[in-house]
């Protein structure tokens, strides 16, 4: 098998350029914070961040948190595609990781509306509830299919596992 | 498994050696070790066929069905 270089490179790029965002939402208000003024202005979901309150930073923080948690999706994603480097398929390593990935794109899923909501309602000062209908790949039923899919995916490989060693057994 | 191999003792038999077997029915030696140590989860007839031949006996000679 061709391995899948492209694809790595891809995810290369995802990863260096989300660390990269993450890094400057740690250190801008960080920064604000020491310097006692606002020179970089931070906004959050359209909201412009003036005055760094308590609610405010548990706000910062739990999009820290969503955040890291997608660089941990991409890292174990990127761990996967390496895996296929060394010309081995269906290891128990692989059905692991793709059953990571799929559970954990579920829990970004699930967790990002959440988090949306509360930080709605610490910014404007107002909840809101709404059954929006996504037409793009952002909408939250593909993704949470896309979830389920990969665990999908982790169970037709230990199937493919077993097959395989049962053909590696065959004299 | 209920299912025993006495590739061992026909090999005796004929006073062949495990590596010549493998070489004269065309398996690895790493596989006929499979087949020896009982790992193995299924014999192609091919194979089977083979070991027949080679060794001068029938199927029966070599698996042995034993109720655990």
């Amino acid at each position: 098998m061709k391995p899948p270089l492209f694809l790595k490179r891809v995810l290369d790029i995802c990863l260096i350029l989300i660390l990269f965002t993450l890094l400057i939402s740690i250190l801008v208000p960080v920064f604000n914070a020491v310097s006692q003024e606002d020179l970089i202005p931070l906004s959050i979901d359209g909201v412009k961040i003036e005055i760094y309150t308590v609610p405010v930073v548990i706000v910062i923080f739990l999009s820290i948190l969503k955040s890291c948690l997608f660089i941990f999706i991409i890292y174990v994603l990127r761990k996967l595609i390496k895996s296929f480097f060394k010309d081995r398929v269906f290891t128990p390593f692989q059905i692991k990781a793709l059953n990571l990935t799929g559970q954990l794109i579920i829990i970004v899923t699930i967790v990002a509306p959440i988090l949306n909501f509360i930080s709605s309602l610490i910014l404007k000062n107002k909840a809101r509830m709404s059954l929006d209908m996504e037409l793009s790949v952002n909408s939250f039923w593909f993704t949470f299919a896309l979830g389920l899919f990969f665990i999908l995916l982790s169970k037709v490989f230990e199937q493919a596992k077993n097959i395989k060693e049962e053909n590696e057994l065959t004299v | 498994m209920p299912i025993t191999i006495n590739l061992d003792k026909i090999l005796e038999k004929n006073d062949m050696k495990s590596t010549e077997l493998a070489g004269k029915i065309g398996i690895t030696t790493a596989n006929l070790s499979i087949l020896k140590t009982g790992k193995a989860k299924a014999v192609r007839f091919s194979t089977l066929e083979a070991i027949c031949e080679v060794l001068n006996c029938q199927p029966r000679d070599i698996l042995k069905y034993s109720r655990n």
